[in-house]
């Protein structure tokens, strides 16, 4: 290992202040994929939840796919549904759906612990699909899913938002590479002050408040963790083996069970660790990603991303013009997507966070996959993976047990 | 925060919620509804997500959003796709913009005319380059008439709402009060005004932070709008409507305010104080 001389090192800390060099990320990246303005893939969304309403408006932004339905039992989500549509028919059933013959695709955008019941009759139809993550609640529903998609003659994806994120995209081949070089660990965090309570319907199989609901939900670790669980996955190529954890309710003392605070270590093979943290009563830095290396650590904050790259780690001729963002003493590279034809534009700085969000890159991705007959970015296998690993640390962190995680049934 | 803004005093055991949107704090409380005391906190979430849906509706300096793309695309053959709740939106500030004399008027340059829209194929475009959007006099006023919406429809029967304090809505009485009390209690530049299903908008040229001018613009000349110029308060039946209104007022103080729109005088003396401090 090289020794800095003395003038070396006053060289590197005139120039890296505390000691982290920023450097800009100039590589060629190809669009997100998407359906084309002619493709007019026909949409069905089942839910009107938060989550339904969420896909109406990124489906609704597109122009290679519609909205042509909206399913859902609740008359005042439908109403409200459909108002915030581009011209969607309304159905109360999947059975009235189905036979109108209307759509193409389903959008799943049930409560978790439905998607099973709700995605059965599409998968088995051979119907594209599109499957939120985690898939289902529990590891029988899970590996059941997987098994439909794989019958599946349509394209089902399984909403890992982070595999079709341009920037997550760009920032793995750099987690991948020398840049990074050897992982020394992982982070992430998704903290959100919300109830976690839900205005849904109630009555007999009304879901209101399922979150909360031992019975029907996989907490923190599993309805929000396993999309971040899963970056880690994809980019180390590896699946943690054991995980432990803690949880209590530091907040919402209102007769819950469910933690409103959760804290968990999952194992990966050869030691490298991810340490995860999530609650629902603060908000501080919300959601983020960090992957430490020897060379550089990557934070990912799903609009945005940088790269910290250590003192000593090599330089390249791109990285005088750099795009740089200071956060206190650490100097970041910001990871730009598509900055190649930006910089052609002039526009490098303008591009600097993603113009949507990842659910918008997510969907986008499936239907382009539906317009040209192939695989999405998010697979349900991999899909399935992760559920099972965010199944896993629920369990650990409500049992108070380290917890193998077993993924073979996939 | 200018004197003449409203201020609100919360009584008794309610629910409160907030979250920052449209570049200013959301507010919702809660005093009666039908379903369960333990839901409210939900149903105020679930009103206030309605805040940022509308945010990225409507902010202009988001990329990707439906009114950047518009405003990006002015000039051009490219009409950008818009939802049901954005075509309702246009077709009520044309109506207004008609109706203030172009007073208020979201092109902020009296260009509505180059605004097209194709409520069947649910897209909107701008004909003429140059010409941009901005419902920076509006989009808050929209923001809580949905919002509303969605309360009663969840069967709340006494709340408060407001966005960043420029526009309220009450709905039904606050609590503790009779069931045919006259509203909640609001307190705007000094003045105690009643408002029971109804809005407020508050427009004051004062609050700008340019120096000598406001951050009104008057759409007929292109220019800010004196700080000088007196505060605009008024009581409408929707948000949207007491928003437009009370900027167009802001900006020509001698329009004359149609039935159905009542305009409240706010105390001078207080908007005089917040010009020279």
């Amino acid at each position: 290992m090289h020794e800095p001389t003395e003038f070396d090192r006053r060289s590197f800390m005139a120039q890296a202040g505390a000691g982290l060099a920023a450097v800009t990320l100039l590589p060629s990246l190809g669009l997100a994929r998407q359906p084309s303005a002619g493709a007019d893939i026909r949409v069905g969304v089942v839910g009107a939840g938060t989550h339904g309403r969420d896909v109406l408006r990124e489906i609704g932004r597109m122009e290679g796919a519609r909205v042509v339905a909206v399913c859902e039992p609740d008359e005042r989500r439908l109403r409200s549904a459909l108002r915030r549509g581009r011209g969607a028919e309304g159905f109360a059933s999947i059975e009235d759906l189905l036979a109108a013959d209307l759509i193409d695709a389903a959008v799943i955008a049930t409560p978790t612990y439905k998607h099973l019941d709700t995605a059965r009759p599409f998968l088995e139809r051979g119907m594209h699909a599109y499957l939120e993550t985690p898939l289902a609640h529990t590891p029988a529903d899970t590996i059941e899913l997987a098994r439909l998609a794989r019958g599946d003659r349509g394209v089902v994806a399984g909403g890992l938002q982070t595999r079709s994120n341009p920037v997550y995209q760009l920032a793995r081949g750099f987690a991948r590479s020398d840049s990074v070089r050897d992982v020394v660990s992982m982070r992430a965090q998704h903290h959100r002050k919300t109830t976690w309570r839900s205005a849904g319907s109630r009555g007999p199989g009304g879901d209101a408040n399922w979150k909360l609901d031992p019975a029907r939900s996989i907490g923190l670790a599993g309805e929000w963790g396993t999309q971040q669980f899963d970056l880690f996955h994809w980019y180390t190529d590896s699946l943690p083996t054991h995980v432990r954890g803690h949880g209590s309710i530091r907040m919402h003392q209102d007769g819950r069970e469910m933690h409103d605070t959760i804290a968990c270590t999952l194992e990966f093979p050869g030691g490298a660790d991810m340490q995860y943290s999530a609650t629902i009563a603060n908000s501080y830095e919300g959601r983020y990603e960090v992957l430490y290396g020897t060379n550089a650590a990557i934070k990912l904050a799903w609009s945005h991303g940088w790269m910290f790259k250590e003192a000593d780690a090599p330089t390249q001729g791109w990285e005088v013009y750099a795009n740089r963002q200071q956060f206190h003493n650490d100097e970041g590279i910001t990871l730009i997507a598509g900055a190649t034809q930006l910089a052609e534009q002039g526009k490098l700085k303008d591009g600097v966070g993603l113009p949507y969000n990842s659910l918008y890159y997510n969907l986008a991705d499936w239907l382009g996959a539906i317009e040209s007959a192939t695989e999405p970015a998010s697979g349900v296998e991999a899909a399935a993976r992760a559920t099972l690993v965010g199944i896993a640390a629920h369990r650990a962190i409500t049992t108070g047990e380290r917890v193998e995680i077993d993924t073979t049934g996939v | 925060m200018s004197e003449s803004r409203p201020a609100v005093v919360i009584p008794g055991s309610v629910c409160v919620a907030a979250r920052s949107a449209m570049r200013t704090r959301f507010e919702v409380v809660i005093g009666a509804c039908d379903a369960p005391r333990a839901d409210w906190d939900a149903i105020a979430e679930e009103t206030l997500d309605l805040a940022e849906d509308w945010h990225a509706r409507l902010t202009r300096f988001e990329p990707g959003s439906p009114v950047w793309l518009i405003n990006e695309r002015a000039g051009s053959d490219a009409a950008t796709p818009v939802d049901g709740l954005m075509i309702e939106l246009l077709s009520s500030c044309a109506r207004l913009v008609h109706a203030t004399g172009g007073a208020f008027d979201p092109t902020r340059a009296g260009a509505m005319d180059a605004l097209e829209v194709d409520a069947d194929a649910m897209t909107a475009r701008l004909k003429r380059p140059g010409v941009s959007l901005d419902f920076g006099a509006a989009g808050k006023g929209a923001a809580l008439d949905d919002m509303a919406r969605t309360l009663r429809s969840l069967g709340v029967t006494s709340a408060l709402l407001h966005g960043g304090t420029s526009g309220v809505i009450a709905i039904g009485s606050a609590p503790g009060e009779p069931e045919d009390a006259d509203g909640w209690g609001v307190c705007a530049g000094g003045r105690a005004v009643r408002l029971r299903d109804e809005a407020l908008g508050v427009s004051a040229p004062a609050a700008g932070d340019a120096a000598g001018t406001s951050h009104l613009i008057d759409p007929a000349t292109g220019k800010r709008v004196s700080r000088a110029a007196p505060p605009a308060a008024l009581i409408c039946e929707r948000a949207l409507d007491a928003d437009a209104w009370s900027t167009a007022l802001a900006v020509d103080p001698g329009l004359l305010v149609p039935a159905g729109v009542c305009q409240i005088e706010i105390e001078q003396s207080l908007s005089q104080a917040a010009r020279e401090a």
